[in-house]
């Protein structure tokens, strides 16, 4: 069951919503424990036999953690090795075995037997979301939990499909709070724009993007000018296709009363890639540098090992994303770009003026146009295919464009750009002011837009939800469900 | 500024007041005619190349609880009439849905015998990737099929959901601008059968019967074997002892594709092909046994129907039988008709079809090999680019130069076969 469906918008989200506030009139433990099998009832909506491997993976790392908090100083380090080990085997006997059997194959001519293993839904998400729970146990930094409230953390339905990946910090305090189970009209009115926003940038936009990304990227040998529409319109896609998602479950969240940070702050304004990982998926750029990169010694061992560290990070963050050394390469790209950056920085030293504004757009160009090489290996379903795209991009496939690619699909790929670059984005729009995630700046925008509980805003998102609403019966797969 | 509950409430009243106005009016309207029957909306005129078919067939078939039903895929919507003299008072409904599976075929027969169990399904059969229980019409969901009695209110709100959709908001503002195409009327306006009024404005705008030729002739149009062959059968040996406990007239059949299909699609699996064929006659032999009144007939092969000379040869611009190599007309449909419905066979040979059993089979095959190798060489010039042909001509010796030659416009001769 998808966001965008009719079951979950006209029977699992209001059933959900009125138990939970008839329930948290009476007790919140009661609410906390209809969200909880709400939640477990949503992840098996997708498919039943996923839910003993998401049990097993609560109850193992909740006795993990038990043992963390219970056990000497001393052996504690074990519990968490042992706890995250078990965490990593779980994820890369579902999502990597068959890539490193297929690695093996390829490079041995072994003819290993891929195993029959199917993917779970969410299990990166709540993989990483208690892997940073135990680490932040073993240190002191884990409020406690009783069983219950930690099954509806891990579990919790408007993050588990696909994020944003969750931190303990940010949810379980809003759990304990008796306050957040009593109805407010204001979060539902938040949440539910949010939400419709969501709905809107996922239907009317990503999925209106996906013909024109099939017409200039899925043929064999793309030309030059289809190949560059394709991918643009390919880096829109994502961006409305995932940023919508994120508003979604964001908004869901927030009608039910707790606050998720935001996961997305118009990344194709950045003007430097380290920017960029701090306005796109934000919740896995959080965990991997304050899970892996800083862990791994960050910045503090000199030039070397910092250089090191990212491109480690980065090479982990791609493959997190999928079994495929497409996802690899693309996280090395990323994480070749930090390194050329921090190395240009430190070459030119600190204490220069704030660029001009040219500079600036040239910054934001190159930025983006990096990003855009990078989502060529990220959508390609192996390397040739990307390498037939990058040759299409420099033209040695000829030049011209797709007929498939119209007036309209042209006009598509520059709405999602003119949204992309210059509009403002829904945090803005929605969220900006109460954001529990305070670290992004503010991205530029042509119009201020803020969303106000008026009559003209009730009549621009109600129909604005119809809209999206009659376009269900055509939606495409959110793409980051896949990871 | 309001208030968030006043807010709520305008928001409400927005969305529900909008949503409820688009589809009250689309519910009415009903674009796609998923949920009419016996109703002057069937009157109206609609693309020839009709969308969600299995919706409004579905609805048919609750309403209708026809008597009579034809399953299978295009070719039985495309080729099995409904209005036959013959059908005067019979409830008689093609319920044949264009990329139907054979399990489309199964929830088809099982949807429409939940309201009213039928007297007789005639039923046609395809090879290749059809015959199987994956895949099949994207647009007929599961949840079309009755399986309560509580099917009329879940239809209404299926119905409702689909309401609820852009592509029939545009449809509908079409209809009622009056700016929708207007071609030909409804499938169901002819109880289920294509029409010959849509199926020539679909031919025209696929280029015609000889265009369609030109493939087949110039490049050949291999088609897809079927997986899971087993089972496959055993859904099918399954199904139909549950009609034959029931009572219900089974008549199977082959669809008559065109010679040249039939020498393209399997040019590589014959053996395989021929196993298939034997296989169903096990099936249906054994019902027959039980005392089930079925038949089974193989109208396919190089018959007089099915080596109608191709437009390429005669320089007319339609053929008799057919629309194109796989799609046979009307025409075809009332000859499969007229010599399947009775219980038993013609007694005389029709030059079209053979009932298969366990004691035609072999001699069946037998004679569709050497008709193969005969119509390969009588038509050397439109199997040139058949492998079959060159192999057949190859095993037998005969050579394609012993032809009659009809690329030079002698057309093609008549084969028939004694059941």
């Amino acid at each position: 069951m998808v966001f965008s469906s009719f079951n979950f918008l006209f029977l699992f989200l209001p059933v959900t919503l009125i138990g939970f506030f008839l329930l948290g009139r009476r007790d919140e433990h009661w609410a906390a424990s209809w969200l909880l099998l709400a939640s477990l009832a949503f992840y098996v909506s997708w498919n039943p036999a996923y839910l003993p491997i998401l049990a097993i993976s609560i109850v193992g790392n909740y006795l993990a953690y038990q043992r963390i908090q219970q056990v000497a100083e001393a052996h504690k380090r074990l519990w968490l090795i042992l706890a995250v080990t078990g965490n990593l085997l779980l994820l890369g006997y579902f999502k990597y075995a068959n890539f490193f059997i297929r690695s093996v194959n390829d490079l041995t001519g072994a003819g290993l037997h891929p195993l029959d293993v199917l993917l779970p839904i969410g299990i990166s998400f709540f993989s990483f979301t208690q892997i940073a729970f135990l680490v932040d146990a073993r240190h002191g930094r884990a409020a406690d939990v009783g069983l219950w409230r930690y099954a509806l953390f891990a579990s919790y339905f408007p993050y588990i499909v696909a994020g944003p990946v969750l931190n303990h910090k940010d949810l379980l305090p809003q759990f304990a709070d008796r306050r957040n189970y009593a109805f407010s009209a204001e979060n539902l009115t938040v949440g539910l724009s949010l939400f419709t926003f969501g709905l809107a940038k996922k239907l009317l936009i990503a999925d209106n993007l996906v013909p024109v990304v099939d017409a200039g990227l899925s043929g064999d040998d793309p030309q030059l000018l289809a190949a560059w529409i394709g991918i643009l319109a390919y880096s829109f896609q994502l961006y409305f296709d995932f940023s919508g998602y994120s508003d979604m479950a964001i908004g869901v969240s927030r009608m039910l009363g707790f606050q998720i940070p935001f996961n997305f702050d118009s990344p194709y304004k950045s003007t430097n890639v380290s920017e960029f990982w701090t306005r796109w998926h934000i919740s896995l750029s959080r965990f991997l540098r304050n899970y892996l990169y800083i862990p791994l010694g960050g910045n503090r061992h000199g030039q070397f090992n910092r250089y090191r560290n990212l491109m480690l990070t980065m090479l982990l963050g791609g493959l997190w994303h999928g079994s495929n050394w497409t996802f690899v390469i693309w996280g090395g790209l990323h994480g070749l770009y930090l390194c050329v950056q921090h190395g240009w920085q430190t070459w030119r030293g600190e204490g220069r003026p704030a660029p001009t504004r040219g500079v600036r757009f040239f910054s934001q160009v190159l930025t983006f146009l990096a990003v855009l090489l990078a989502w060529v290996f990220f959508r390609s379903p192996d390397l040739g295919s990307a390498l037939e795209v990058l040759r299409g991009l420099v033209g040695l496939n000829g030049l011209a464009v797709n007929p498939a690619i119209g007036p309209s699909e042209l006009a598509m790929v520059a709405l999602g750009a003119f949204i992309a670059f210059l509009m403002p984005n829904t945090n803005q729009i929605v969220l900006y002011v109460g954001n529990r995630f305070p670290d992004a700046q503010a991205a530029f925008s042509l119009i201020r837009v803020q969303w106000r509980p008026t009559l003209g805003w009730a009549l621009a998102m109600g129909t604005l939800l119809v809209i999206g609403l009659l376009n269900l019966d055509k939606t495409a797969e959110f793409i980051y469900a896949q990871f | 500024m309001a208030t968030y509950p006043r807010y709520l409430a305008y928001l409400g009243l927005t969305f529900l007041g909008l949503l409820g106005l688009v589809v009250t009016i689309n519910y009415q309207v009903d674009p796609y005619l998923i949920h009419q029957w016996d109703s002057p909306l069937l009157q109206r005129l609609t693309i020839a190349q009709q969308k969600i078919v299995p919706w409004g067939k579905t609805y048919a078939a609750y309403r209708y609880q026809p008597d009579l039903v034809f399953i299978g895929s295009s070719r039985t919507e495309i080729g099995l009439p409904t209005e036959l003299p013959q059908f005067a008072d019979q409830r008689v409904l093609n319920l044949a849905i264009s990329g139907a599976s054979l399990k489309d075929a199964i929830n088809m027969l099982r949807h429409t015998s939940y309201f009213h169990r039928p007297r007789m399904v005639v039923w046609g059969l395809d090879y290749g990737w059809l015959f199987g229980l994956q895949g099949g019409n994207s647009d007929f969901a599961e949840e079309l099929i009755a399986t309560s009695d509580l099917y009329p209110v879940k239809r209404f709100l299926l119905n409702l959901k689909r309401a609820a959709s852009w592509t029939q908001t545009v449809e509908t503002w079409k209809i009622l601008l009056g700016t929708n195409t207007r071609q030909c009327l409804p499938i169901l306006a002819s109880r289920g059968h294509k029409s010959d009024e849509c199926l020539k404005i679909i031919m025209a705008d696929e280029g015609g019967t000889a265009f369609a030729f030109d493939k087949i002739i110039n490049q050949g149009d291999p088609s897809a074997v079927p997986q899971d062959t087993a089972g496959t059968l055993a859904a099918l040996d399954q199904v139909t002892q549950d009609y034959c406990r029931q009572g219900v007239a089974l008549r199977f059949f082959l669809s008559p594709v065109h010679a040249l299909a039939e020498l393209s699609y399997w040019q590589d699996v014959l053996p395989a092909h021929e196993q298939w064929k034997r296989d169903l006659v096990t099936i249906f032999d054994q019902r027959r046994q039980e005392g089930c009144d079925i038949r089974f007939r193989d109208f396919t092969g190089f018959n007089r129907i099915t080596t109608e000379p191709v437009p390429q040869v005669t320089g007319k611009d339609e053929m008799r039988y057919y629309w194109e190599y796989s799609h046979y007309s009307a025409e075809a449909g009332k000859e499969i008709l007229e010599t399947l419905l009775p219980a038993s066979p013609p007694p005389v040979d029709t030059g079209f079809g053979v009932d298969l059993t366990g004691a035609t089979i072999d001699q069946h095959l037998q004679n569709f090999r050497r008709q193969r190798g005969e119509y390969c060489a009588s038509h050397p010039w439109e199997t040139r680019n058949l492998p079959a042909c060159q192999r057949s001509a190859a095993e037998d010796g005969s050579g394609s130069g012993s032809g009659s030659g009809s690329g030079s416009g002698s057309g093609s001769e008549r084969v028939s076969e004694s059941p």
